[in-house]
């Protein structure tokens, strides 16, 4: 069963006249149920449009986005939104948490706007809150948390009214080495108990915590790798993977292997 | 590009953070003009000194003062919050190159060029309501004959001079908040991430104390205590609106968010959250504009105020619509044949003539004009009921003033009427209804019965007595009215005035018109004032939303990612702006309410719903703005929300 399925995904930028870009260019992919899915590439290769078109936060030129059998295209935007707001999950590589609020009532928001009754609310926050260590946290700002404790909010934020599919865009991007282990640790932890995940990244090292990765350049799909063995080895598969594809080769890389 | 180019590019861009600020200076330049058209006008200035127009210019020149400091005040402020808000944006340019002086030049002529559009405006709507400001003098004040537009080369010369001298010192005082710094600092200024602001529980707890002290002195219902209250009042009042804009709103939204049911509903829980965020960059706006609406309040209650109670009691202290007074029964008789063919000339209808020849007395210590009870019984007054027929040997007085609520006296009190050499005992009832005759003779009137009334009238030596001619009746209002006045007026001047005593003839239009223009005055001049105060707070709160917007949109973008439609995000943005907007009215109008509290006190009536009829006309007025504003805030605020863009 597939909960999100691409087809023929086309994203063009630039309007006639001019030179137009393809930034994803006729692109099919499925994910399954409970799978943890990394997206890689180069710099420009198209992986955070991709992304922002599976998020149905950007509209494709060509092409559907179908998310539990349902095709995002047929809905108008005010469902879309509730859509999004129901059956997504995001995290983003600056955290994106409003400053105004507790880390409580940050990982409390997609409920609150779901209009659940209040003590549900607390019940359930108090659980993710438990299963991703921030139980003494909670009344913080996120001021006054690190970077790593405010992307595991995020994280909270993301699967605590336990959406469709989670959507990460760099969630180790800001983050420190250990944070950004700490965080995948997580995010592994979050899959293993059911959470569907889609993250884009370029750090190898983050990468090597997914069960499959697709490796995009010029807007298409450009090969895979599926993690069977230990990480260390699937780690190394994947820089021998990136090496092939060429282009740049990231800072990240150095560091994220360390 | 020149400094001039690069000025003007800067605030162009940012124009509709400017825009309320510009507006408001704009206002005091225009109000500023239109005074000083009046002030300067050739016919105020070599006129009568004590014509009308004479009159409303001395306190128009008193309100330009007000208007100029006030304007210097708020200008000062609200500029230096203009750079203030921009100091990171000076740090890049001084990174980028910018010499110091450059960027000094830069800031000042950017404030120059604020206030060089600002006088403009102001002028050219100053001389677009030119026309109808004169209109306006025009018709609310008995003038001659209407007085002609005008605005001279001094009107013009004086407002630019004063408002170009303040738009200069506004401008080069802003340059403090970036002369002393080097571009690191300025950089620096605006990164700090915003705490969650605390609050301490004493503050709160003081800011409430001094409100609701200041609220129970202004309540006592004893005139001495309210006037020794109004400055400590006022003091206190104020003080505690600053505390209470911090420590007590953030309590009371601290106290919100623990109520799980209330909060934890979308629009609430984002609310609530995101203003307790805002209010310590806002509290002082906050505070400074709840107490200048309060100011304006109390200020417009108390005008108007004044103007109802004291043009009701000019025209109830005159109650005849004409009234002569003449000692001798011949004039009496050709001075009432001459009004009656001048009210028949005009067309005056609805007026009835009576005769009453009578004396004056003494009871007591007060002077009294004798009645009989035959004309008390058939006069209509103010107020108050008719009391029964006297006996000989009774007598009714009746008090020149309406004490409020109308007191009912009960049984009679002995007196003794003096009248020439004769001394007559008297057991008299008080009437406090409001007078019978206007002031002249005798501020008291004293009804006898009819047969002792024409026995002592009768006993008096013809010198001693007095022919009263009286109209009374609905006709003593309108144009008619007011045209045969206009020719009754001076003749009895001319005809009966002989240098000293009191003129014999009196209307309850002069009286009426008198108060009505002397307290219109008064009114019209605080009406102008209170409209440049308005625009000054008014563009205080606006400014500080402009300012906030980049923080706003990120805030409403990050919203719009985790799926609030756009519909959901415009609602919520302008609930919020709506909130921001509403806390100082609100709390203006509660103080303001109190002061009113105090004033029915000084007045011995309520007043309160003069106090309410303003709020209402300012809130709509406040409503209006904040439509505008609202809207004009959404279009700045939308283009970074749009999320789904083919």
């Amino acid at each position: 069963m597939f909960v999100l399925q691409a087809q023929g995904l086309t994203k063009i930028y630039g309007s006639r006249g001019q030179v137009a870009t393809r930034a994803v260019d006729n692109l099919s992919l499925e994910v399954e149920r409970g799978e943890f899915l990394g997206i890689m590439g180069p710099s420009g290769s198209g992986k955070t449009t991709l992304l922002n078109l599976l998020a149905t936060i950007d509209q494709p030129t060509a092409g559907t986005v179908i998310i539990e059998g349902r095709n995002t295209a047929t809905l108008r935007n005010d469902e879309l939104a509730l859509f999004r707001r129901r059956r997504l999950g995001f995290i983003f590589q600056d955290y994106n948490l409003l400053d105004s609020l507790t880390i409580r009532e940050n990982i409390a928001l997609p409920l609150v706007l779901d209009r659940r009754p209040p003590a549900a609310i607390r019940a359930r926050v108090e659980e993710v809150a438990r299963q991703l260590g921030l139980t003494g946290i909670l009344d913080k700002y996120p001021y006054e948390v690190s970077g790593g404790q405010q992307q595991r909010t995020a994280a909270a934020r993301a699967i605590v009214h336990e959406p469709a599919i989670v959507l990460a865009d760099e969630p180790t991007g800001n983050l420190d080495s250990r944070s950004a282990r700490d965080l995948m640790e997580v995010l592994t932890l979050l899959n293993q108990n059911g959470a569907t995940i889609v993250m884009v990244t370029h750090d190898p090292f983050a990468a090597s915590f997914c069960r499959r990765i697709l490796f995009i350049r010029d807007g298409r799909i450009y090969s895979e790798l599926r993690r069977g063995e230990s990480r260390p080895a699937f780690f190394q598969r994947i820089l021998d993977a990136l090496a092939l594809i060429g282009g740049e080769t990231d800072e990240s890389v150095a560091v994220g292997g360390a | 590009m020149s400094l001039w180019q690069l000025a003007a590019r800067n605030l162009w861009r940012s124009r509709r953070r400017y825009l309320a600020y510009v507006a408001s200076a704009a206002t005091a330049v225009m109000i500023y003009f239109l005074h000083s058209a009046l002030i300067y006008h050739p016919d105020v200035q070599g006129g009568v000194p004590d014509s009308a127009a004479a009159f409303v210019a001395r306190g128009l020149k008193a309100a330009n003062v007000v208007i100029a400091v006030f304007s210097f005040g708020s200008l000062l402020v609200a500029n230096a919050a203009f750079v203030h808000s921009r100091v990171k944006e000076f740090g890049l340019l001084s990174l980028m190159g910018l010499s110091r002086t450059q960027l000094l030049t830069l800031i000042l002529v950017e404030g120059l060029l604020i206030g060089g559009v600002a006088l403009a405006g102001g002028l050219a709507a100053g001389l677009l309501f030119l026309r109808l400001f004169f209109l306006a003098i025009s018709a609310l004040f008995p003038l001659q004959e209407p007085i002609p537009v005008y605005a001279g080369p001094r009107v013009w010369g004086h407002t630019i001079l004063v408002f170009g001298a303040i738009f200069l010192v506004v401008s080069v005082a802003s340059l403090r908040a970036v002369v002393m710094k080097n571009p690191v600092q300025l950089l620096r200024a605006r990164r700090q991430p915003k705490a969650y602001p605390t609050f301490s529980r004493w503050q709160a707890a003081l800011g409430l104390t001094l409100c609701l002290g200041g609220y129970a002195w202004a309540a006592v219902p004893r005139p001495m205590v309210v006037i020794v209250g109004v400055v400590p009042v006022t003091v206190m009042v104020t003080v505690g609106t600053y505390l209470l804009m911090r420590a007590g709103l953030v309590a009371a939204l601290a106290w919100l968010r623990r109520r799980e049911r209330i909060f934890y509903r979308p629009g609430p829980f984002l609310t609530v959250s995101h203003l307790a965020y805002k209010i310590q960059e806002n509290y002082r706006a906050l505070g400074t504009v709840a107490v200048t609406l309060a100011v304006i309040l109390t200020a417009m209650g108390t005008g108007l105020s004044t103007y109802v109670v004291f043009v009701q009691a000019a025209v109830d202290n005159t109650p005849m619509a004409i009234q002569l007074v003449l000692p001798s029964e011949s004039d009496a008789a050709a001075a009432a044949a001459r009004v009656e063919a001048v009210l028949e000339k005009h067309g005056v209808a609805g007026l009835t003539y009576r005769k009453l020849t009578t004396r004056t007395g003494k009871l007591g210590e007060n002077a009294v004009t004798l009645a009989p009870y035959s004309l008390y019984a058939t006069i209509e007054r103010p107020r108050g009921e008719t009391l029964p027929p006297v006996k000989p040997g009774e007598a009714i007085l009746i008090h020149p003033y309406i004490p409020p609520g109308g007191t009912r006296p009960e049984g009679p009190k002995a007196a003794e009427l003096t009248v020439g050499e004769e001394r007559i005992p008297l057991q008299v009832w008080d009437d406090m209804g409001g007078r019978l005759l206007n002031p002249l003779p005798a501020d008291y009137t004293l009804v006898l019965d009819d047969s002792t009334f024409a026995a002592l009238v009768e006993r008096t030596p013809a010198a001693e007595r007095l022919h009263l001619a009286l109209w009374t009746g609905p006709g003593w209002k309108g144009r008619a009215m007011e045209q045969a006045l206009k020719e009754l007026g001076p003749y009895f001047f001319r005809t009966y005035f002989t240098g000293s005593g009191p003129l014999p003839f009196s209307a309850k239009l002069d009286a009426y018109l008198g108060a009505a223009s002397a307290l219109g005055t008064v009114l019209f001049i605080g009406l102008f004032i209170s409209l440049v105060f308005f625009a000054a707070a008014f563009s205080q709160i606006y400014f500080r939303l402009f300012t906030e917007i980049e923080d706003d949109r990120r805030y409403f973008q990050r919203l719009g990612q985790l799926g609030m439609s756009q519909k959901e995000l415009k609602r919520l943005a302008l609930g919020q702006a709506a909130v921001i907007f509403s806390v100082p009215f609100v709390v203006g109008v509660v103080h303001s309410t109190f002061a009113m509290q105090a004033l029915s006190t000084l007045m011995m009536r309520s007043v309160l719903h003069y106090g309410w009829m303003v709020a209402a006309a300012y809130l709509v007025l406040y409503g209006v703005a904040f439509a505008g504003t609202a809207q004009l805030y959404w279009r700045s605020l939308r283009p970074g929300l749009v999320l789904r863009g083919a």
